[in-house]
């Protein structure tokens, strides 16, 4: 993996920005550091699902931008760090609505350009989720390495990803709720670390 | 019918994130304080990328002050010349 940055170059290479959406929000008492650290860890979960150029701390800070300047409203009913974190999901899935519109404007786009022309099946990806797909099947392999060791741990997060109920996990995998409880701890906890950590495994 | 990849890795990242929102305050201090964290400090690593950024400055600015912070060539010859009679650059 390539370093974060060049430690012999910076901060030639690199600036620091002291100001940011989450810091002022921090300044203005909207959240503490212990919230700031949570809103890191689901910024990064939720980052797995999108391409590597868009890092999560870009959909952390424009959570943070949209409450901020109040193009999302926060509802008085629901807590600051839950709204921000559904905020950063939204961001993540308008994202892939762009992606799709993009994918669609792309054949229009080419024969622009190429008026002669190819046909269209060597210019357009069939799926134009292709991608998120691919994204998808890599990160669901990284987690996966994360519990290696931890069979109930990855059977579990295996019932997740099929939409299975946690009484639906217990019957297929044979194991009581309190196991199931403590298997989702145990996930929950390595995932945070995971998220907490400097370079994310 | 078989779960599609995109759809099967959201419904888990909504489940985890949902996890952590649950998480008692303990829990995220407990995994900060393991990793050597210490939020409550300016500046701390553990608020990287969130209360303040470390970015590539854009190719046309790095190149520029790479120039003016690589000394010219004239430069390197004249502290050449000034060093005292003597003495080597490695001080062996």
């Amino acid at each position: 993996m390539k370093p974060v940055f060049d430690l012999e170059n910076w901060p030639r290479t690199h600036d620091l920005v002291r100001e940011t959406p989450a810091g002022q929000a921090r300044d203005a008492g909207l959240v503490n550091d212990t919230d700031l650290l949570r809103l890191k860890a689901i910024a990064r979960l939720h980052a797995r699902g999108l391409p590597p150029h868009v890092g999560w701390s870009d959909l952390l800070q424009e959570a943070f931008t949209r409450m901020l300047d109040g193009s999302r409203r926060q509802p008085a009913d629901i807590p600051t760090v839950a709204f921000l974190a559904g905020v950063m999901r939204s961001l993540k899935e308008q994202y892939w609505r762009q992606s799709r519109r993009a994918a669609r404007q792309l054949p229009k786009l080419l024969a622009e350009l190429a008026p002669i022309g190819l046909p269209d099946s060597e210019l357009v990806d069939p799926a134009p989720s292709a991608e998120r797909r691919v994204i998808a099947i890599e990160q669901m392999e990284r987690i996966g390495a994360l519990f290696e060791a931890d069979s109930r741990a990855r059977q579990v997060i295996a019932a997740l990803y099929e939409g299975q109920n946690p009484e639906e996990t217990c019957m297929r995998y044979g194991i009581s709720r309190t196991d199931y409880d403590s298997t989702r701890r145990r996930i929950r906890r390595a995932l945070i670390r995971a998220g907490l950590k400097f370079l994310q495994p | 019918m078989r779960t599609s990849a995109e759809l099967g890795f959201e419904r888990l990242l909504a489940a985890l994130a949902e996890d952590m929102l649950k998480a008692p305050d303990e829990e995220i201090l407990a995994v900060a304080d393991e990793l050597g964290q210490k939020p409550a400090m300016k500046g701390s690593i553990a608020l990287a990328g969130i209360t303040f950024l470390v970015r590539p400055k854009p190719r046309h600015e790095q190149s520029t002050q790479k120039t003016a912070a690589v000394p010219s060539e004239a430069d390197a010859i004249g502290r050449a010349r000034r060093r005292p009679k003597g003495g080597t650059p490695s001080g062996s």
